[in-house]
């Protein structure tokens, strides 16, 4: 099976799943969010699949690298991250319909990678990616974007969950959500931590300068504020629920401008287009 | 007392948690206007993109270079201040809880908890007394047995120390703001080209600053690596560190792995050629492509300079008059071009007219004859020929020089970043509560209980396995007995 194959199995795969998670929460059938826990994690052995696939087919070709060195492969372990976390609050807090407010975003990558525009040949990597600190970097800045992107579904969750409505009670307890987003956002900085200090290590031994003001490296760091505010706002002086939910849901538009916006604007992470 | 009171403003001024969100919303505020704006560019860029009077306003607040601006130097110094003192201030409130020199337990909190969990055990508290200790002392990192008029009561507490992880997260900004001042005052950070063979022992940062380098780099040699598509693989420079005739050692730099020497940072950053990338002169033969795009037929021809060639499907001869090692066309850089005299026949008889003409082939544009529409597209079927081999070429390397004695404290930030937001996000400070009451009848109550200063949830979790543990130790006790 060749890595394609297995991804567009997955991207069918996590559609399914949301659709399943929705369906299941709007209609209240248990089964349908049963089979979409089932999608999810069928979807997610395609997923790692097509990942170690192409991480093989690398090397056969002679240009041998983790399949983390452009847009594509990213959006690719991105939609990996976030099923993986999910998967794992699922089976930690047993509440399914949590999912019909994360695959969505899983889906959504997939099927931007999927997009033409998107360059998914293997190509080989350019003298400045060639070091170790390239998957520790993308490993843990995807799983710091992950835990904002539950964060933001949670978020948007809560505030339905606020709307008292016909689809807002079998949501879980508003507690339990508010809990829940705060715990993704600790999360998600402690890894965008951890990737902008792998990123100015790396920045250091490529260019030697840990901090360059390059339009990405400000981004992470205006995310890193804006989360920075939402921990103080909630520890200290005790924010929570609707509040959070709305700081969250803009950490996570700062999430994409660092993510996909920035490549608009010229600099050192170019090669990430 | 009016100072103080006044002093007292200032101190509740900086340790305020509503200036540390002001402060972060600022930077992250002007951070976004430092990327949407272009930075470092010339008076009359932004005088024409932003029109007279903001490319004016631009320039006067200094947004064309935002992060080294007076106040987002300020505003960074402002947080550095409200990290101080909010630090200092909650600090002194926490050090006797993590650090206490003396201190009682309040047995009431924890026996009046609402969320207190009781069981019934089965043996005797003189039974459980000893089992109960060795557990719990093992278990908790401090531990504290006394004994009631009713039985006993042990106090523990995990993870004291967590409270200090909050603190680490704000001093290894401290520690990283303090390295990056440093680094800017004491190090540097230039550029120097060197050519292939030469050497040199200073560098000049922007206008007019030299700087000598405590020894002489020398560039021995300096080679590019291609991947079969084309792109760079690699550059590597061969480089010798010397002073005054004392050669120290030569050693290969790449992208990624930078040389370090004596404070003195070396990073492979660009590279140039120092000759031409395409010959000078015609090589000896050229073989040149004839293509009829009716037929689609194609027919390779060898020439040479000022020979006159038959063309193919005796359609006439062809003479290459003239090489250009770089030709410009309606001001178009064309790079080496072949000029050829075209001698083609209009038809296929011996006695048709023959039209003579000037043709231009591009040697790295072999699509550039279809434009002419003529009875053959003309390409150099070996564009390699004519460029100067690898082992003629000369180039130059660039070097990225720089030095920063900051970069320790900047590195132990980081670190200590990491751990403390791990320990402040992840681990709590728990205290807890056991209590065995002997009942009239001789059996006992068992009441368990305790506080953490966060992640509530898991504390009770926590709560219930170790009432559960207790009622092991319990049922164990009873075995034992039973059996003796």
């Amino acid at each position: 099976m060749s890595s394609s194959l297995a991804l567009s199995i997955t991207t069918f795969m996590y559609g399914a799943a949301a659709c399943a998670y929705i369906c299941g929460w709007i209609f209240k059938k248990n089964y349908l969010n049963l089979s979409g826990t089932y999608l999810t994690i069928i979807a997610i052995v395609f997923n790692t699949a097509g990942i170690i696939i192409r991480w093989i087919s690398s090397y056969e070709m002679g240009i041998g690298h983790a399949p983390l060195s452009n847009l594509y492969e990213s959006l690719v372990f991105f939609s990996w991250t976030i099923a993986v976390i999910y998967i794992s609050i699922e089976y930690r807090y047993k509440h399914r319909t949590i999912g019909a407010f994360v695959l969505p975003l899983a889906f959504l990558s997939l099927s931007y990678a999927s997009l033409p525009t998107v360059n998914n040949s293997i190509q080989p990597l350019i003298p400045a990616l060639k070091s170790n600190w390239l998957i520790a970097h993308v490993f843990t800045c995807f799983l710091g974007y992950a835990g904002f992107a539950l964060a933001f579904g949670l978020s948007i969750m809560f505030l339905i969950k606020t709307k008292d409505n016909a689809f807002s009670h079998i949501l879980p307890e508003t507690g339990m959500i508010d809990e829940l987003i705060y715990q993704m956002i600790m999360f998600g900085f402690l890894f965008l931590t951890a990737g902008i200090i792998t990123g100015a290590v790396w920045a250091n031994s490529a260019w030697g300068a840990y901090w360059s003001w390059d339009p990405k490296e400000t981004w992470s760091l205006i995310t890193w504020f804006i989360y920075a505010i939402v921990i103080h706002a909630r520890l200290m002086r005790g924010w929570s629920g609707k509040r959070i939910s709305w700081i969250s849901i803009i950490g996570f538009a700062a999430v994409l401008f660092t993510y996909f916006g920035v490549n608009l604007l010229p600099g050192l992470h170019s090669y990430a287009k | 007392m009016k100072i103080k009171s006044q002093k007292n403003a200032m101190w509740l001024f900086f340790s305020s948690v509503k200036l540390s969100v002001f402060l972060l919303f600022t930077l992250a505020l002007v951070s976004v206007f430092g990327t949407i704006i272009a930075q470092g560019q010339s008076i009359e860029y932004y005088k024409s993109t932003f029109g007279h009077l903001w490319g004016t306003v631009i320039l006067l607040i200094g947004m064309d270079d935002t992060y080294h601006s007076f106040w987002y130097r300020l505003l960074m110094g402002l947080l550095s201040l409200n990290i101080i003192v909010c630090s200092i201030d909650r600090l002194f409130a926490t050090w006797s809880i993590i650090f206490p020199k003396t201190h009682t337990v309040k047995t009431n909190r924890f026996r009046n908890k609402p969320d207190r969990q009781i069981f019934n055990a089965r043996c005797t508290m003189t039974q459980l007394r000893d089992p109960i200790r060795l557990f719990l002392s093992k278990k908790w990192t401090h531990f504290e047995l006394f004994s009631t008029d009713t039985g006993f009561y042990c106090y523990g507490e995990t993870g004291r120390k967590s409270r200090l992880g909050v603190y680490a997260v704000h001093v290894s900004i401290l520690l990283m703001i303090t390295g990056g001042i440093i680094g800017s005052f004491f190090g540097f950070d230039g550029y120097i080209q060197i050519s292939e063979g030469e050497s040199t022992n200073h560098l000049v940062i922007g206008q007019n600053q030299k700087i000598e380098l405590p020894f002489t780099i020398q560039c021995d040699d300096f080679s590019v690596s291609y991947y079969d598509n084309g792109t760079p693989s690699e550059f590597k420079s061969i480089l010798t560190l010397k002073r005054d005739n004392n050669t120290f050692f030569t050693r290969p730099i790449l992208v990624n792995h930078p040389l370090r020497y004596e404070g003195i940072n070396i990073f492979q950053s660009s590279y140039g050629l120092l000759t031409a990338e395409y010959r000078q002169k015609l090589p000896e033969t050229v073989v040149l492509f004839f293509q009829n795009p009716k037929t689609r037929l194609s027919y390779p021809v060898k020439g040479k300079l000022n020979e006159r060639v038959p063309l193919p499907e005796g359609k006439g001869f062809f003479t290459i008059q003239n090489y250009q090692a770089s030709y410009r066309f309606s001001g178009h850089h064309l790079g080496p071009t072949l000029t050829l005299l075209l001698e083609i026949k209009s038809g296929n008889k011996s006695d048709d007219t023959v039209m003579p003409q000037l043709v231009m082939i591009p040697v790295q544009y072999p699509k550039f004859d279809h434009m002419r529409q003529g009875y053959f597209v003309i390409s150099v079927m070996n564009e390699t020929d004519f460029r100067i081999p690898e082992s003629e070429k000369r180039y130059y390397t660039g070097l990225q020089i720089t030095k920063d004695p900051g970069i320790y404290l900047v590195y132990t930030g980081f670190i200590m970043m990491l751990i403390g937001i791990f320990v402040t996000f992840f681990m709590s400070h728990r205290q807890y509560f056991v209590e065995v009451m002997e009942n009239s009848s001789g059996t006992c109550q068992v009441l368990v209980t305790g506080i953490a200063n966060k992640n509530k949830l898991g504390m009770i979790q926590k709560l219930g396995k170790l009432k559960q543990e207790l009622q092991n130790i319990d049922t164990h006790c009873r075995t034992i007995e039973g059996k003796i």
